[in-house]
Formats: C-alpha cells, sequence, structure tokens
C-alpha cells in the first residue's frame, strides 16, 4: 500500500490497481504516482501468479492528469532544458513497459479522465469507461500552452487517426463517455457497477497484450502519408487553419501538429522521443507558465472568490452604466448587452 | 569567359492537363523524348558532342522522378555521352536550366548542352505532390505559407488590381495567342506528339479559347475563395496587415491553365556551333535569380530583371522585347507597373492564360517564343522572366546573334 495507489491481486490472479493519490480531490501525477506505478508494473511483469492487470481510480473519477500546481514553480525559471527532455523520454520507458510486458492491461475509467490521466489508459491494451453523463475524456493541454505530453500526440493518432487526434488536441476537447467511444478512443462503455467485471472478464476471455504500433505492418487509421494527396492536403490545410486561430501568437497548437506530423512517420519510441522534444519546448517557453498561471491557478481562484474579502457578500450585477461611450467604452457596454445584463450608455 | 550561343529550340504543343487531354496517354518520359529526337534530327546533331542534358521538373514524384533527362536522352537514342541531370526552380525550371547550360558552357567547362524542361500536370497532378514547403507544419506555420492563387488575390488586393483589370488582361493575353497560332508564329517551334504508330495525337495549343470576352470571363467564379477561408487569407493577412482583406479575382479564366509539355534548347560555344555547322540563332547576354518575399511569392520577376540588368550593365531602355509567364493575370500586371512597361512590349503573342504553364517546361517555352518573336520583329534584345513559388524570380536576356 502506498500513498497513491493500492493493488489486490484477485483469486483469477488479476491484478486490481486503483489510483488514489491521497491528500488530493482528484487523482494527479505526482512523482510519488509515478514511482509508485512503476513498482507496480515491475511486481506485475515479474509475479507469474498474476495473469493481467486492471487500472481504476478510487475516487469519484479516474484522473484529472498532471498536477498543474506543482508544475507552476518549476517552469519557472526552468534549468536545463536537454536534461529535463532526458528525464520524460526516461519515463516513457514505463508505459512502453505496460505495453510490451507481454500481460494485458485494462483501464477501467469509472469517471473524469483527462490529459495525463487518459495517456495512461491510451498505453493500456483496451479500455472500457464507465457511462457516466458527468464524466468528461480529453487532452486539454492546449488550454494551458502544452501538448499532451505523456504520449497522447503519438498514441492517439495511432488510434483514432490522425484528423480526429489533431482535432481533438489543438482544440483541447472534453468528450463525454458516449462520444469517445464512436471515436475509438475507448473500446467500449459499461455501466459504473459492471466496470470492473467486465474489465476482468477481457483478461480472462484472452485479452491481446499488444498494442496495434507493435504489430507488424501496422498502419495508423485512415493512412498518413506525405507523399499522398489526402495526407498532403490535410496537413497544409491544419497548418493554415491553426495559423489562423492562433495569430501565431500560442505555440502549442503547432507544436502538437508537429508532433503527430514528425512522431507518426516513425517508429514509435522514436515518436516519442520528438514529442518529448516539442513538450520541453513548450514548458520553456513563458507563453505556458503564464497561461497556467492566468487560466487554471489564478482563474480557479478567482471562481472560489478568494480574494473576496470577508463578511462581503457576494453582489450580482443586473444593470450596467457607462459613462463615456467611446471606442473601448462602448465595446464594454456591448459584451455585456450580449452577455445579457441591461446597458446603458451615455 | 566564353559566349552561350542558343542554336535551336523545339517544344511540344501543351495538351490540357486532364485526364481528357491529349497528351495524358503519353507518359512524361516518352513526351520529352519526342521533344529531344525532334531537336536532334532537324539539326542533324552529332549527340556524342552533347555533354549534358539538362531538365527543369517540378513534380519530381512518380513517373517524373529519378531524372527524366538522361531516360529521355537515352530513350531517344542519344549517345551514351550525353549525360543528364533534372532541376528544380519550381516554375521556373524550364529557364533555370537553359541558364544552368548557358554557365557551363561560359565557364568553358562544357561545349553544347540542351536545357529545358518536362511536366506532364495530367499524369503527375501538383495536388500529389507536397514537400516541406506546404505540408510540415514548421515550415509552413513558421514560413506563413500560402498557395499560388491566395499569392495572386494577395497581389491584387495589396496593389489594387480589380478583376476588371485581370479579366481584361486575360481577353487581350486570348486574343493574342489565337492571332499568333492563326498567323503560324509557333509552327517552327511546335513538334507534333505522334503515338507508337506515328499517328499525330496533338500538333497545336489545345487550350486556347479564341473569342473569349470579358463577358465570358465575368462569370466565372473565383477559385480561391474556400482556399482562403481554410485559413489561407487570415495568413496573408498576418504577414501584410495593411491588407484588409482578400479580394479573389483569379479563375480559370486568368490563370495559367493546367497543361502537358516538354521543351529544349540547344546551347553552346560559337566554336561547337561552327564545326557541327549550327547557326546561332541568340546569344545569352546574362541571366539571374533571387528571392523576394515568400508568402505573396510571385513578386520575384521585377526585382530579377533589376537583377539581371545590373549584371548586364543594361536598362530596361535597351531591351527590346518583353516575355514573362502568364501563372495569374496580376503577375504581369505588376511587373509593367513596377517596370514601366507598356503591354505592347510584353508577351506579344499571349501567354500561359491561354495557352497553359507546364510548370518545369515553361521556362524553355516562354524563352523560344521570345526569340521567334524577334526573329519575326527583328529586333535586338530580349528579356525573359518568370515568377516562382517560394518567393523568387529568374531572369535571362538574349540578343540575335
Ligand atoms: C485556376 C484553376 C484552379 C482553375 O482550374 P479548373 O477549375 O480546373 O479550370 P478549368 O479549366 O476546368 O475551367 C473551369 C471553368 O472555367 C471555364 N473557363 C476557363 N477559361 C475560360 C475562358 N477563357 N472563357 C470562358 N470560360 C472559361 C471552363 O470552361 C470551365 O467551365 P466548366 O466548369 O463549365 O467546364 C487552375 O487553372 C490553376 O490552378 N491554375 C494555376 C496553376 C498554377 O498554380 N501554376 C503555378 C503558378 S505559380
Amino acid at each position: 500500500m502506498s500513498k497513491t495507489m493500492n493493488m489486490n491481486v484477485d483469486q483469477d490472479g488479476i491484478a486490481v490497481i486503483e489510483i488514489n493519490v491521497q491528500d488530493r480531490p482528484m487523482n494527479v501525477i505526482t512523482a510519488d504516482f509515478a514511482d509508485d506505478f512503476k513498482n507496480c508494473v515491475e511486481e506485475i511483469t515479474k509475479d507469474e501468479k498474476i495473469i493481467g492487470a486492471v487500472l481504476t481510480s478510487a475516487k469519484n473519477d479516474f484522473m484529472a492528469g498532471a498536477d498543474l500546481k506543482s508544475m507552476l514553480p518549476t517552469l519557472i525559471g526552468l534549468g536545463d532544458a536537454s536534461a529535463m527532455a532526458e528525464r520524460i523520454i526516461e519515463s516513457h520507458k514505463l508505459n512502453r513497459a505496460m505495453e510490451t510486458c507481454g500481460k494485458p492491461f485494462v483501464a477501467a475509467i469509472n469517471g473524469t479522465a483527462l490529459g495525463g490521466g487518459l495517456e495512461i489508459t491510451l498505453s493500456c491494451h483496451y479500455r472500457i469507461a464507465a457511462d457516466r453523463n458527468d464524466a468528461v475524456l480529453g487532452l486539454p493541454e492546449v488550454m494551458v500552452g502544452l501538448l499532451p505530453g505523456g504520449g497522447g500526440t503519438q498514441r492517439l493518432p495511432r488510434i483514432i487517426g490522425i484528423q480526429a487526434a489533431l482535432e481533438l488536441m489543438t482544440q483541447g476537447k472534453h468528450l463525454k463517455p458516449q462520444k469517445a467511444l464512436a471515436m475509438g478512443i475507448v473500446n467500449e462503455l459499461a455501466p459504473p457497477d459492471e466496470l470492473l467485471p467486465k474489465a476482468k472478464q477481457w483478461i480472462l476471455d484472452g485479452g491481446k497484450a499488444i498494442q496495434p504500433w507493435d504489430k507488424k505492418g501496422f498502419k495508423v487509421p485512415g493512412g498518413f502519408d506525405p507523399n499522398t494527396k489526402g495526407t498532403i492536403q490535410m496537413f497544409s490545410v491544419v497548418n493554415a487553419m491553426v495559423a489562423k486561430n492562433t495569430n501565431h501568437n500560442y505555440p502549442a497548437p503547432i507544436a502538437i501538429v508537429s508532433s503527430v506530423y514528425e512522431g507518426c512517420q516513425v517508429p514509435i519510441d522514436t515518436g516519442l522521443k520528438i514529442e518529448a522534444k516539442y513538450f520541453v519546448g513548450l514548458l520553456c517557453d513563458p507563453v505556458s507558465g503564464n497561461m497556467i498561471r492566468s487560466l487554471f491557478n489564478n482563474k480557479q481562484s478567482a471562481d472560489k472568490l478568494r480574494a473576496r474579502p470577508k463578511g462581503v457578500d457576494k453582489h450580482t450585477v443586473k444593470t450596467l452604466g457607462m459613462l463615456g461611450a467611446g471606442m473601448m467604452g462602448a465595446g464594454i457596454t456591448l459584451v455585456s448587452a450580449q452577455a445579457g445584463y441591461e446597458s446603458l450608455f451615455a | 569567359m566564353t559566349d552561350a550561343y542558343i542554336f535551336d529550340h523545339v517544344r511540344s504543343p501543351r495538351g490540357k492537363g486532364k485526364s481528357d487531354g491529349s497528351l495524358h496517354q503519353v507518359t512524361p518520359v516518352e513526351l520529352l523524348t519526342q521533344v529531344l529526337e525532334s531537336l536532334r534530327d532537324r539539326n542533324e546533331l552529332d549527340t556524342s558532342r552533347i555533354d549534358d542534358v539538362i531538365m527543369g521538373v517540378v513534380h519530381n514524384q512518380g513517373e517524373q522522378a529519378s531524372n527524366p533527362a538522361r531516360t529521355a536522352a537515352i530513350n531517344a537514342g542519344y549517345a551514351e555521352e550525353a549525360a543528364g541531370k533534372q532541376l528544380n526552380r519550381f516554375c521556373a525550371s524550364g529557364l533555370e536550366a537553359v541558364n544552368s547550360a548557358a554557365a557551363q558552357v561560359m565557364s568553358g567547362m562544357s561545349d553544347l548542352c540542351i536545357g529545358g524542361g518536362l511536366e506532364s500536370m495530367s499524369r503527375v497532378p501538383m495536388d500529389t505532390v507536397g514537400g516541406a514547403l506546404a505540408v510540415d507544419p514548421q515550415v509552413a506555420y513558421g514560413g506563413y505559407f500560402v498557395p499560388q492563387g491566395i499569392s495572386a488575390d494577395l497581389i491584387a488586393s495589396k496593389y489594387g488590381f480589380t478583376r476588371e483589370d485581370v479579366d481584361a488582361f486575360a481577353v487581350e493575353s486570348q486574343k493574342r495567342a489565337s492571332h499568333a497560332r492563326d498567323e503560324g508564329y509557333f509552327d517552327n517551334s511546335i513538334v507534333p506528339i505522334k503515338d507508337n504508330l506515328g499517328d499525330v495525337l496533338l500538333d497545336h495549343d489545345e487550350c486556347i479559347r479564341t473569342g473569349t470576352t470579358v463577358e465570358d470571363l465575368a462569370k466565372l467564379k473565383p477559385s480561391f475563395v474556400q482556399m482562403g477561408e481554410f485559413g489561407f487569407n487570415s495568413v496573408a493577412i498576418q504577414r501584410y496587415p495593411e491588407v484588409e482583406k482578400i479580394n479573389h479575382v483569379h479563375h480559370a479564366g486568368n490563370s495559367s491553365v493546367i497543361v502537358d509539355g516538354a521543351s529544349a534548347v540547344l546551347v553552346g560555344t560559337k566554336e561547337v556551333g561552327e564545326e557541327l555547322g549550327l547557326t546561332p540563332r541568340a546569344r545569352i547576354v546574362g541571366f539571374a535569380s533571387t528571392g523576394t518575399e515568400p508568402t505573396i511569392m510571385l513578386t520575384g520577376p521585377a526585382p530579377s530583371a533589376e537583377k539581371v540588368l545590373k549584371r548586364c550593365g543594361m536598362s530596361k531602355d535597351n531591351i527590346d522585347l518583353f516575355e514573362l509567364n502568364e501563372a495569374f493575370a496580376v503577375v504581369v500586371l505588376l511587373y509593367m507597373q513596377q517596370m514601366d512597361i507598356d503591354h505592347e512590349q510584353i508577351n506579344v503573342n499571349g501567354g500561359a492564360i491561354a495557352m497553359g504553364h507546364p510548370l518545369g517546361a515553361t521556362g524553355g517555352m516562354v524563352l523560344g517564343t521570345l526569340i521567334d518573336e524577334m526573329e519575326r520583329r527583328d529586333l535586338n534584345t530580349g528579356l525573359v522572366n518568370l515568377c516562382i513559388g517560394g518567393g523568387m524570380g529568374t531572369s535571362t536576356i538574349v540578343e540575335r546573334a
């Protein structure tokens, strides 16, 4: 029993790993988590009594991804980029070990799985999600100026195809489990209480412990070949769309597109290295740190009214009056009116 | 420096570059083979004296990959000694090949070369060939890449050329090309392309639309609207913030027609000409290529013309006749404005808007058209150039020998 997960082996020899990062409302990827998970994978690989593993969460949701709160301070003044890339490349070995250890891993996604949380499940050989309407799946890293750096830019396109993966990752879209199933991100849905039995059953039914990209002759679904019309057109349009949407101001979306474009032309291990380098490039760029601070940390704190003096009741604006409606004032009046406030200006 | 002379030039007719085009059934190498055969036969060339066959091919992929210059030379029965190479300067490849041939001759390292080009756009279509420029995200995004049609519309938007301007230019191009064809101005240069039984498949430029009026063209829908909406208009405006909106003025009737074709130009020293009984028709005075801003892409002709003029110690007033490839109408309109030349001095027999632009081959063709017309009008000097993908221009000055 560790600080971030429990592992139990049932009478059929199936190991059930329940992620439960202590002192956190949601499971997030911490340094301890990585260590504990490594130990579990090693034990599962070694122990001959274990025939396969189910990865799930003991909390209401599966996993939220990287620990953005503890990440921010390390981002500011990030030191040696090459050393950082080396560490990330090293960390990919764990997922690759899990994929290639010869024992099937099933992700039983009991609730929301975002970012690094979803990426871990992409390294599993099979994914079943609880059919919950309040759960979402996605790779939203782009919203904080990053890319899915846990193998997401390599595994997702190899599972669902380039175009769908690019759309999801460059827009950071959240999907309901039904939609994730339709797109092929998860293999199956199950009512929450049948999730674990179904996951175990897949192993007992002889689920194969091999990833599609480790099979000989693997091809990216939907095809990917920079010498064919389809790929040429797709990328030239995607490149322009990214430029249109970012005005060349945000570095993450094009880094995602490049990571997919370059990484999917080479074997996955090389692709993961390419991803790591683009990822570190973004980590070193002040844009990501600033986005995490403004759009995540500070926004959460503002949403929770942390700066509000004690004892002052929450005040709701109903009518907005604007004095001096020049260019800026008129604009504020307009957006306020559009947001449904009664707005007057003089 | 040795002088480089042009002894002769030939070209295929330009066939519609689609599956119903007359040259679609001809393989690219065969197309070039027949052009090379003709150049040899009509000059009774001892091909063992040829140092190099240099061919521009833009889409060096599929059947056009792997050095069709050498392949076609051998296929045409040229002597083994005639080496061959393929080069790519996008739309100016054919002219660049002639310039390279001239450079080899001028440097004293070759006596006799063939420059020209090849493009079977019906068999190796533009949209099936990628390359980093448009496709690699780092390159395309970082370089503000937009396709040529957007660049052409950007020029129109930035410099204020209207739909009426470009359509009027296109109508005149059709008129001139029809007239030149009817008067037989192209007859001496065109090699009829035949099938393997010797029956002629095509002996004239297939796409000229005689009688096109501005009213006809006014009906055509602009071709690059959707492409612009995908995001390329934004990219163009991000590079050119002074442009408020892209005015899409180019369409099938005022852009170069997509065609199949091949060209060959024989270049060598005066001495080799005397030895082989070849009469020089023109001397290559000088040539230059230059780069310009890549997003607007097609503004290279005037800077490259200025560059070559300066290098040769000449001014545009020393030039009697101009030829500029009509990739898009606006390219020539801008050039005329920047160079301060009149339409009467340029593309006097029409251009690619009427006859087509077989990418790699065009440079050799427009050079040939210029020389033919200089002879017909008994003029002395000519300047030919082309706009180029990636933001470049290539120019050549020739004078009558
Ligand atoms: C502009 C462009 C996209 C048009 O391609 P396209 O739509 O396949 O052109 P088509 O030849 O089929 O002509 C389209 C229509 O215009 C009509 N048209 C073309 N020229 C016309 C003319 N002069 N008068 C009247 N109608 C004309 C055609 O009849 C056709 O009509 P239809 O659809 O009713 O048959 C294409 O010619 C192009 O891309 N040219 C530029 C090539 C290029 O980029 N080269 C490199 C330069 S850097």
